[in-house]
Parts: C-alpha cells; structure tokens; sequence
C-alpha cells in the first residue's frame, strides 16, 4: 500500500489471514492436503506474499494478542510514517475482493 | 543495526513467544505462523553484538525570525546553525578524548558526527544522533552523549550565576567554549532562540536578549581560564566520577574538582593520598565568582 502511494514498485505485499476452519474440515487436513501454500518461506519466494495466519475461532484473548502483534508490525514505516492496510474479504466465491480489484485498477493502481 | 533496533527485536522475540504459548494446541496453522515469523527475528538478533548500545540523540529546535512557526526553517540559517552546534558537540566531545588544541583539526571528529535523523515535531529543528558505520559498543564510552549532555549545561549555565557557569565550563576547552560562543552569536544575529534536549532533560533561551547575554557570559574577558599552582594534599578521589578533594596547606580549605582527560587513570591518584605535593590545575572563573578546577595532568608525588 505505502509503495503504492510512494509510486515505487513493491518487492513484496505483507498479508495477515484471519481465518476460520470449515465445518467438517480440521487445520491438519487442510496443512496436509497444499503444505507449501503454509510454508512462509516458500510462498513469499513464489508469490512474493509474507504471509501469516491468524484463527479467529480460538480464544478471544489471544486473537486480541495477535491482532495487536500484526497492527504493530505493520502499522508504521521505519520513519514512523503510517501505513495503512486493505482489508479483504474472502469468501468462498471472492466475489469482494474482485470487486476491490477492479475498483484500484480503475483508479490506475496497477495491483 | 544498533540498540535500539536489537531492543525492537528483542521485544518482538518475546511477543512471539507468548502468542505461541497461548495459541491453542490445534491452532496447527498459527503456530507454524508465529514459528516462522520467530525464526525470521531470531536470525536477525544473531546477526547482531549483543554488547550495543543506543546511540547519543538530542533534539535541538529554533524560534524566531528566522523560523516559520513549525512549518519550516530557512535553509541558509537552519544549515549554519546546525552545523555550527554539531562543531560545538564535536569540540566538547574532543576535549573529553584528549587535549584540544588552539587551531588545527579537531581529533576524531569523523566518530563524533552527528546525523540529521528528523525534524522535530513542535518549534522547527531537527533531531539529530550520533552516527558510526560500525555497531556502537557498550564500552567504548559514549563520548557523544556526555558531550551533547555537556552542550546542554553550559548553555543552559549562560542563564544561570557566575559559580554555575563556572562549574559548566570547568573541564571544556576553550576551542568548545569559543564554538559555543560562535553558534549563540549566529542566533542572536538572526533573531533567533534554540532549545536542547538531550538525556531527558531539556534547556530553551526564552527570549533573543538572553542569547545575546550568553554570548557576553561565555565571551574571553569574562568566563577566564587559567593555571594555579595549589600546594596541598589529595583527599580523596572518585575515579568512576573523575572528581578529587584537595585540602590546601596551612589552611582548612578544600577544593573539589573535575580531573580532565589527561589523567589516564584516575584511580592511581588514590596512591597519592594525603601526600603534600604542588599540583596544576586548570582554572576557570566568571568574572569574579569562585574558581572551579580541573586536573589535566597528572601530578608528581
């Protein structure tokens, strides 16, 4: 986002996902079934993404302690300088975040 | 990579532990998450000394005429007089190190630089800080720091009594006090105030008749320097400190005082104690306020 507003190329894009498990499915099977899309090192040299998960169905104290981690990892540049974040959401079907897409590449961000 | 940054990431390490302590035990995902972004912060910690420390900062900020609320600082002024305070800091540092000479460059001013890392947020100024291209280690002193923290007395001393400017500018080389002296001509010049902070505490000239003031305290005919010769007895030294008690012969008197960078080591004069002797000391008084003194050499027992 800051890149964006500097008009400098980004070497990555910084991604928090707070996410809940499917009914029926569990965090293992999920893990099992695509390891690499949780492996933090290899998504960010395939994706360029410096991803991390966060539960939201797990005890409310520690999603308030991670979520307070993520904002202060993120929320300021190395001057201090605020950066802000986009939030998306995922459904299923996407449909939000095309939408959030298709609205930036109208204003000339090329995402 | 200096302190500060270790400290951040000392901060973080801890952080992530706790969240993986918390996380529950089928929070598969999260953990590997924390894991992994641990790992990323403990290779940075082990890339660093562990024996660093913060580097020297001081904000120093400007008032008057040429200075536009805290919107912006004309350049021409805001360069020389930056420049001309970082000369104060650099000569008080080096003085410290070392006996300063009249004229000739300044010792070590390359490892006493200071950089330009902000501007500072209220009055216009800048934040400035102390700046190695190697990590800042624990034990090499921090000269940078006492220096700037010395700055900030002795202007801070212009507004105060002639035994307090005394006691600030006992132990500065002249070369320092002329720097001093230089900078606080350019404000008053320019209509212009300043103000220092540094180590959590903070000196501001009020108005432009204070400067101009300060330049007169901290002139040659007033803030005198010298040499006197004492006959007397060490009393006792703090070599930590670098400070002495010397009584004077045939009287009661005892002289407190500073002992300079010439005294390698402090702690050999406590050999010396209550042995009569004839010591130099550097003197320096206001006008005709009480003496302060300095030892820069070391005495003959």
């Amino acid at each position: 986002m800051s890149s964006w507003l500097r008009a400098a190329p980004p070497n990555d894009v910084d991604v928090v996902t707070f996410f809940r498990s499917a009914a029926g499915d569990s965090q293992d099977a999920v893990l099992k079934r695509n390891p690499d899309l949780f492996d933090q090192a290899k998504v960010m040299q395939t994706f360029n993404v410096d991803g991390y998960l966060v539960l939201l169905d797990g005890d409310a104290s520690a999603l308030v302690a991670n979520s307070a981690y993520w904002y202060g990892v993120w929320s300021h540049r190395r001057d201090m300088t605020w950066k802000g974040f986009v939030e998306l959401d995922l459904t299923p079907a996407e449909t939000p975040a095309t939408d959030l897409l298709k609205t930036l590449t109208a204003s000339g961000v090329t995402p | 990579m200096n302190r500060g940054e270790r400290q951040l990431l000392l901060s973080e390490y801890s952080t992530l532990q706790e969240l993986l302590k918390r996380a529950s035990a089928g929070d598969i995902l999260g953990k590997r998450s924390l894991e992994s972004r641990l790992a990323s912060v403990k290779a940075l910690l082990d890339q660093m000394p562990a024996d660093t420390r913060m580097p020297a900062r001081a904000c120093v900020t400007f008032r008057g005429k040429p200075v536009v609320g805290s919107h912006g600082i004309f350049a021409e002024f805001g360069a020389k007089a930056t420049q001309l305070f970082t000369d104060v800091v650099s000569k008080v540092a080096a003085g410290m190190e070392g006996p300063l000479k009249e004229t000739g460059p300044v010792p070590n001013k390359a490892q006493n630089q200071l950089l330009i890392t902000n501007t500072a947020i209220g009055s216009f100024g800048f934040e400035l800080e102390e700046h190695r291209d190697e990590p800042l280690l624990i034990d090499d002193g921090g000269v940078v720091g006492e220096a700037l923290a010395a700055t900030l007395d002795l202007l801070e001393a212009t507004n105060l009594d002639d035994d307090r400017l005394a006691e600030a500018a006992a132990g500065i080389e002249d070369r320092a006090i002329t720097a001093a002296r230089t900078f606080l001509m350019l404000l008053g010049e320019s209509d212009a105030v300043c103000a220092v902070e540094t180590r959590g505490k903070r000196f501001g000239f009020s108005d432009v008749a204070q400067v101009r003031r300060a330049v007169s305290r901290l002139a040659k005919e007033n803030l005198i320097e010298g040499f006197a010769n004492k006959a007397g007895e060490f009393q006792g030294v703090l070599p930590k400190s670098r400070t002495f008690e010397f009584k004077l012969s045939g009287s009661n008197e005892v002289i407190k005082g500073k002992i300079g960078p010439g005294v390698a080591n402090p702690d050999a004069l406590n050999a010396m104690l209550h042995k009569p002797m004839t010591v130099v000391f550097a003197e320096t008084r206001v006008a005709t306020g009480k003496p302060r003194y300095t030892l820069n050499t070391m005495p003959i027992a």
